[in-house]
């Protein structure tokens, strides 16, 4: 067994270099995107640039190596926390001689905007930046992965899929073992129902080694139809 | 302009969304009388404010369920045209507080215990609201013991509970089961994205709607 040093980093970045869709908004909103009016499009733009200058997106992620699994239970230990990540994230993680703990988050200011629009009856345009709140600290997490990627390919390890709690039937309880392993939580706090403030931040694991590889998401073995990593390739 | 005409105008700005005259949209619309002054208009005249809630209001926002369920138009436009709806009821407010016009009933709902996500929930709140009921929004995160003290307080009162995460649909579940053991006989409508057919079943909840127009035409049915 090798037992090897933690390894952890934070990266902040500006919003303006998170590839933004204008499409992921448009599926959000159930709205065909041959049906989109010229309003609408307005709109998210408009937005767009207001949540990109309010956002402050951060993201960390500490690496434990040597995790223990129990493919029976679905349970991994690591740093004497033990993860009930179910069967389907587990055996996507089994053959990991690394784990990477991440979170990531499109900071407070958004979600503000978000709330303050709702409030002023201002219905659609605060759906609008709850929205591009999500893609943001989305775009974060697919950095954090990306950088992940980097590091693993200089050490001639490949990585897997992101997997989070609350998805894939890895309770979102655990979030209460998963944030104490990291040094930073780019000031994303759990509520005791282990939600994170704020709202619009991801966290999860991505897994690391030589024997893994990342993959389509098996969305056929979940029964979340409502993920926004369904059908992701 | 007669007052039939006005009605309709204004059923008009609701279906499409024409808030007020500074709106910018619909841009055919541009410039004119949104649903805000055409109401007020109404009332100057001496329109009835329940013709003004039953012709026009609650009539556009059948239109635009009927339109949202056929997939004709999109959440973004029913959106819209709720925010017409809701500034035209700024007018209607003061006569619903005098009792001078009635509300079909009151529909409480809240995001359960456990879950911070309240679009979907105030999507539901505002297409209920239009349709003619008095919403009591409990806001996200409601334990079963404050859903009971408003039951408590409002005890004709259906209730919607919604939920964005799987893992909050154990939240649900058990806040069902303890508002039908207080109140066996309150109506209860489930939403949000991980729940169906089944697990209201499971759950022993009363309705599944899987958009603001079923849970309108479910509320309607129980006063029809």
């Amino acid at each position: 067994m090798i037992n090897r040093k933690i390894l952890s980093k934070i990266i902040q970045v500006e919003a303006h270099s998170i590839p933004f869709k204008t499409e992921n908004i448009l599926k959000s909103l159930q709205v065909p995107p041959d049906k989109a009016d010229k309003y609408l499009l307005e709109q998210i733009d408009l937005f767009r640039e207001k949540c990109y200058k309010l956002s402050r997106p951060c993201g960390c992620y500490s690496i434990h190596y040597d995790p223990q699994f129990d493919t029976n239970s679905g349970t991994i230990s690591v740093n004497n926390a033990v993860f009930s990540l179910g069967k389907i994230v587990t055996h996507a993680l089994k053959k990991s001689t690394g784990l990477a703990f991440f979170i990531c988050t499109c900071g407070s200011e958004v979600e503000k905007l978000s709330k303050q629009l709702i409030k002023e009856g201002q219905t659609l345009e605060g759906y609008i930046v709850d929205l591009i709140g999500s893609e943001i600290a989305e775009g974060m997490a697919d950095i954090i992965h990306q950088q992940i990627g980097k590091n693993t390919a200089k050490e001639k390890m490949n990585y897997t899929n992101r997997y989070s709690p609350g998805y894939c039937n890895w309770p979102v309880s655990d979030q209460q073992l998963l944030f104490p392993l990291l040094d930073n939580t780019c000031g994303v706090s759990l509520t005791q129902s282990s939600l994170m403030i704020p709202i619009k931040s991801v966290s999860g694991v991505i897994g690391i080694g030589p024997d893994v590889k990342f993959k389509g998401y098996s969305c056929n073995k979940c029964d979340a139809s409502f993920c926004i990593y369904r059908d992701k390739q | 302009m007669d007052n039939r005409q006005l009605l309709d105008k204004i059923l008009e700005c609701v279906e499409y969304g024409k808030v007020n005259k500074a709106a910018p949209f619909p841009p055919n619309m541009r410039g004119q009388d949104g649903a805000y002054e055409l109401t007020r208009q109404a009332l100057d005249r001496g329109v009835k404010p329940s013709e003004i809630l039953n012709d026009a209001l609650i009539k556009a926002m059948e239109k635009v369920g009927q339109k949202f369920s056929e997939k004709k138009i999109f959440v973004p436009q029913m959106l819209i045209s709720a925010k017409a709806m809701n500034a035209a009821m700024e007018h209607l407010k003061p006569f619903f507080q005098s009792g001078d016009v009635k509300r079909k009933g009151k529909f409480i709902i809240g995001t359960v215990a456990g879950d911070l996500h309240d679009i979907g929930k105030n999507l539901v709140a505002m297409i209920v609201e239009g349709a003619g009921w008095e919403v009591i929004d409990l806001g996200v995160d409601v334990s079963s013991i404050r859903f009971k003290e408003m039951i408590k307080d409002n005890p004709d009162a259906i209730v919607g509970l919604s939920a964005l995460l799987t893992t909050t649909m154990h939240s649900m579940k058990s806040i069902v089961h303890e508002i039908k053991e207080a109140y066996p006989k309150t109506k209860l409508i489930i939403g949000g994205a991980p729940v169906n057919e089944d697990f209201k079943n499971e759950i022993d909840a009363d309705k599944y709607s899987p958009d603001p127009q079923g849970a309108v035409s479910y509320l309607n049915s129980l006063v029809a």
